[in-house]
């Protein structure tokens, strides 16, 4: 097997993974942020989780990958096209994947939503409401 | 054909060990602070807080700790009256899974949307009534919601919007070819303007849906956008922290400001003249620039850490809410801190 087309199917799971991995990492707010249609039908389906969404990612990643290699064995130059193609767009989902509109923000909100240092607040609790310094009015 | 299915069988043996390698690899070197955050305790987080019926009761949603990373994302509803002194409300909302709200300026009701869309408006008015049920949004997890000022009229957007009638029940319009990320109602009227994915923003007419005109935010990757009562001035932000002010009439842009933070959710006040801004500067703060200039006018302390989100009653009381689930409430006009308090989810 030629180095180059190792390297781009390398590259094509890698990307895979890693957007799998930031679907993880921004559980909390995939049902907002989500783009594509499939995976949002795929979220919605599954009741805001993750997890089917995440098994169709892994399991399409493997069958593509496994295509790109058995179409190598079969026609090395058709394969080694095709495989460089895939790629393409892999590293055009990964440039995506780093916009600002796609990724700062989900990460924003999980970084404003960490709990910073919560200090201990006094005042009496009504109907679920703890109130505190009321009516300097 | 054996040797086909040999060497796809191979192929698939291949694919799933690179498969398994690179997400060894990428997790202990990429991510190995989420992969060991998996299973913390999610902290609550005051989502929204919105005003009604003309600054005297408030709504907040409130997102709640989630003790399992399995959890689904829950909210709940804290509704509160504002006339002093201020007091928690009473309202049955058992078995209401909210996920967004909305409250009108000028009317007693708010409006929640649960997760799969259904819409239901609160009365806010003396005695506690269960939330009426007044319709469904095609589609599930709406990102916006927003009713006009006399909470006659309802949008609800994700990527399709629909509009509805309060008092028939009935949807007046939808549209699924557009898409919009945030949209209002310009306060006392029925004027709806919406930040669409495109980055421009659009004017769509409340009765029928049309776009009245499309028109750009003069900020990249727009987000957000609040327009002033007396709808001579619109502000566009986006969450690198880029605030333009325009001309509403004209879309010429007045004047520019990058804040550090970027949840600082501009809003005017009600009479235009200030834009209202949280801001960080050695201690987390609110921010007042004439809403002409940018100039900074003054500035309102004593939040008790970051604030995430900000809105201004009609007769100018600032709410903001901070990452410690504190709403700490001022008076516009004199500055004063005149209350603070947090929910129990964050005892």
């Amino acid at each position: 097997m030629k180095r180059n087309f190792l390297l781009m199917w390398l590259f094509i799971i890698g990307v895979s993974v890693h957007d799998g991995l930031l679907v993880l990492s921004h559980r909390m707010v995939m049902n907002e942020f989500e783009l594509n249609p499939i995976g949002r039908w795929l979220l919605h389906s599954n009741g805001g989780d993750i997890w089917l969404l995440l098994a169709v990612k892994a399991l399409g990643t493997l069958a593509a990958s496994s295509i790109l290699l058995w179409l190598y064995w079969l026609h090395p130059r058709l394969g080694w096209t095709v495989c460089a193609g895939v790629c393409l767009l892999q590293l055009t989902l990964l440039i995506f994947l780093y916009l600002p509109l796609s990724l700062v923000h989900p990460v924003d909100v999980l970084e404003k939503r960490l709990p910073a240092n919560s200090p201990h607040f006094g005042g009496g609790t009504y109907n679920g409401i703890s109130w505190l310094d009321v009516a300097t009015q | 054909m054996s040797r086909h299915i040999r060497n796809i069988g191979f192929a698939l043996a291949l694919s799933t060990a690179a498969l398994v390698a690179l997400l060894i690899l990428q997790a202990l070197l990429l991510f190995r602070g989420h992969i060991a955050r998996l299973g913390d305790i999610a902290p609550p987080g005051i989502e929204y807080l919105s005003i009604c019926d003309d600054g005297r009761h408030a709504l907040l949603l409130i997102r709640e700790p989630m003790t399992e990373y399995r959890d689904r994302i829950r909210h709940t509803l804290a509704p509160f009256s504002t006339m002093p002194p201020p007091a928690p409300l009473s309202l049955p909302t058992a078995g209401l899974a909210p996920w967004r709200i909305t409250g009108a300026r000028q009317a007693p009701f708010a409006f929640v949307a649960s997760k799969r869309g259904d819409l239901y408006s609160l009365d806010l008015r003396g005695n506690p009534a269960p939330p009426i049920h007044f319709g469904r949004h095609p589609l599930p997890y709406l990102k916006d919601l927003a009713c006009t000022d006399d909470a006659s009229l309802v949008v609800a957007a994700n990527i399709s919007i629909s509009c509805w009638d309060r008092a028939t029940a009935r949807c007046l319009w939808s549209r699924d070819d557009c898409e919009i990320i945030r949209g209002m109602f310009v306060p006392n009227t029925y004027r709806f303007f919406a930040v669409l994915t495109t980055g421009q923003i659009a004017e769509l007419d409340a009765h029928s849906g049309v776009t009245l005109r499309e028109f750009p935010s003069h900020s990249a990757c727009t987000t957000y956008l609040d327009i002033s009562l007396d709808s001579q001035r619109l502000v566009a932000a986006n969450p690198l922290g880029d605030c333009v002010v325009s001309v509403l009439a004209a879309n010429e842009p007045l004047w520019s400001r990058q804040f550090p933070s970027n949840s600082f959710a501009p809003r005017f006040s009600p009479d235009g003249r200030i834009l209202v801004a949280a801001d960080v500067q050695r201690r987390p703060r609110v921010t007042l620039l004439c809403a002409d200039s940018g100039d900074v006018l003054g500035e309102l302390t004593g939040a008790r850490a970051m604030i995430l989100g900000l809105t201004i009653s009609p007769h100018g009381a600032v709410y903001a809410w901070d990452v410690t689930g504190t709403v700490s409430v001022w008076d516009l006009a004199s500055r004063a801190l005149l209350f603070q308090f947090r929910p129990e989810q964050f005892k």
